[in-house]
């Protein structure tokens, strides 16, 4: 007997193995390598989560993102973060029409489906603020007024890494509010050969503009439906408990993680079984998540940071130091 | 010559003098009679407050006499330290001009000076960072790899089970899921008393999947962690007739593996 035989499958994943497929593959036409990163873009779209992406300049995040808000057809807007940007010019604004003789509320870019900010971390802290709202509730209130945003909506952001020349260090509470920061590293040397044989052979901006969507706004959000009812044991759920409760107590960390945190790694988790094809979380599942899910919301104690230590190695020490429930 | 022009010029100069008393007026006597007068205002006599006095002169701000330095304690010990210091360089240069058979030991001995010096400053320093729990030493040092940590908590060892009782038992309560787990257990103890996979309660199953490195093994191996997988992560029921078929799919792997 086969043994895939054994278990008749709960949950129709079809449909989404099969838009994840497609997208991993319309995707890998431009993208050369970056695996991991397009899996973890697409579980954080499933997981109903917003993305920063970070990479020093030249790694394609701007390409990457744009590149998975064509896949999905939906209002796209994008927004160039700059030093002098104002909130106002993020969320909008209200102007007054002397025709009617009132103030007319004027939308800004940030209404839309899919956000791409980029360069989040150029604009300063008075700016970042203004996505604290529409982040993590989903609506914007201006003069009195709560504007709701429509289903899905994402922000997908790109950073460079803080060591960059006129970066700002993003907020702890709104670091908090992406799902997950992405890492996106320099291509491996046949990577390497393989972007300047593509961009050589000028494949990549023909590929770019006739790209199709593949999921529709209701696609995403009934998709959403399904990964939110996946199957979580007690079991693997303590076992996240635990994972953040350690980094609350870890001597290396100066700020653990919250319990947004623990939400953000079952949900991402589940995104990720729905993604290989399972109805239900495996512990793989949650040490595979866990780095991207935590790297940017704990912080390292002084000395750490001066030792050269990433929040990585320290997400791994506390992974190791706890029991996989089997 | 010279005689006649000072007895010209002595006469000149006399005649000069004689020329103005002859010119000048005879002045009048004038008699001036002064009537005193009595000064009858009363006379308060004002004292200096000698409390205000005392304040001023207790106010180094007004003290306009430099004080000489006075010697401390503290500067006694410096001064202290710093004699037996030059004493003790004149001792080093003393040996080494000794050494080097009265060669004079010059520039190289206070360079030896400075350097002794440095070291000395970098010890305090990094003492004072070692105290604060930072090693100076560490942050130079290329990054040890991360080294493995203490578990903190053991709730079964593989190797303590007595397996056939265990999975018996469990199929007797028709505990098919237990069964299940305990089956998964026992091939990963096979393994590892195998030396395929080192055991290590927070690998997952992925990871010692890839530590397999006979392909035909790996892909067994990869049929039974889906197995156990489904029944006790997924909560995928199972019945007494299930159970048979999994377990006969254990029993190849340990079949394969023995």
């Amino acid at each position: 007997m086969e043994e895939d035989e054994l278990f008749e499958q709960r949950t129709d994943l079809s449909k989404l193995s099969a838009a994840v497929e497609q997208i991993k593959a319309t995707l890998g036409e431009i993208i050369v390598g970056q695996h991991d990163v397009i899996e973890l873009l697409i579980a954080g779209i499933l997981a109903d989560g917003h993305i920063l992406i970070e990479g020093v300049p030249g790694v394609a995040k701007t390409l990457t993102a744009k590149l998975i808000a064509k896949a999905i057809d939906a209002r796209y807007s994008r927004i160039q973060f700059t030093p002098d940007l104002m909130p106002s010019d993020v969320l909008g604004t209200s102007v007054f029409n002397p025709k009617s003789v009132d103030f007319e509320f004027r939308q800004g870019p940030v209404f839309g489906n899919i956000i791409l900010v980029d360069e989040i971390n150029r604009a300063p802290a008075k700016t970042q603020s203004a996505l604290f709202e529409v982040m993590e509730e989903r609506q914007v209130t201006i003069d009195g007024k709560t504007y709701k945003m429509e289903e899905p909506f994402i922000v997908l952001a790109t950073q460079n890494p803080i060591e960059q020349e006129g970066t700002y260090r993003l907020p702890e509470a709104q670091l908090d509010r992406f799902l997950f920061k992405v890492e996106v590293k320099y291509p491996s040397l046949e990577e390497e050969i393989a972007i300047i044989t593509q961009q050589h052979q000028q494949k990549t901006n023909d590929q770019l503009a006739h790209i199709k969507p593949i999921l529709s706004k209701d696609d995403i959000v009934s998709l959403r439906q399904v990964v939110r009812g996946l199957h979580v044991e007690p079991k693997i759920l303590e076992f996240v408990a635990k994972i953040i409760h350690e980094t609350r107590n870890n001597k290396s960390l100066f700020l653990g993680g919250s319990p947004r945190a623990s939400l953000a790694i079952v949900n991402a988790a589940k995104a990720l079984a729905a993604i290989k094809g399972r109805d239900f979380v495996t512990p793989d599942d949650i040490v595979w998540v866990a780095p991207a899910v935590l790297r940017h919301r704990i912080m390292l104690t002084p000395d750490k940071e001066m030792e050269g230590v990433s929040p990585d190695e320290v997400v791994k020490q506390i992974i190791q130091k706890i029991e996989v429930p089997r | 010559m010279s005689k006649a022009l000072l007895t010209l010029l002595i006469l000149f100069l006399l005649g000069g003098q004689v020329y103005a008393s002859s010119t000048g007026k005879v002045a009048k006597s004038i008699t001036i009679h002064h009537q005193l007068k009595i000064d009858s205002t009363k006379i308060s006599v004002h004292q200096f407050d000698t409390s205000t006095i005392k304040k001023y002169r207790g106010d180094p701000a007004f003290n306009y006499a430099e004080e000489k330095a006075s010697i401390t304690w503290w500067d006694r010990f410096w001064n202290w330290v710093w004699g037996v210091w030059e004493r003790f360089w004149e001792w080093v240069a003393h040996i080494l001009q000794k050494l080097f058979g009265g060669v004079r030991i010059g520039k190289a001995g206070s360079v030896f000076k400075y350097v002794i010096l440095g070291l000395g400053a970098f010890l305090i320093v990094y003492l004072i960072f070692k105290l604060i729990g930072i090693d100076l030493l560490k942050i130079f040092k290329k990054k040890q790899p991360v080294n493995e940590i203490p578990y903190t908590e053991f709730i079964e060892n593989i190797h303590d089970i007595n397996f056939d009782d265990a999975i018996e038992n469990a199929v007797l309560v028709k505990d098919y899921r237990l069964a299940v787990r305990l089956l998964y257990l026992r091939c990963l103890k096979q393994l590892s008393d195998n030396h395929i996979i080192n055991w290590k309660i927070e690998k997952t199953n992925n990871i010692y999947l890839n530590e397999i490195t006979d392909e035909a093994q790996r892909r067994q191996f990869s049929i039974v962690t889906r197995q156990f997988e489904y029944v006790w992560y997924g909560d995928f029921p199972v019945d007494g007739q299930s159970f048979q078929n999994i377990n006969a799919i254990f029993q190849e792997f340990k079949t394969r593996l023995s």
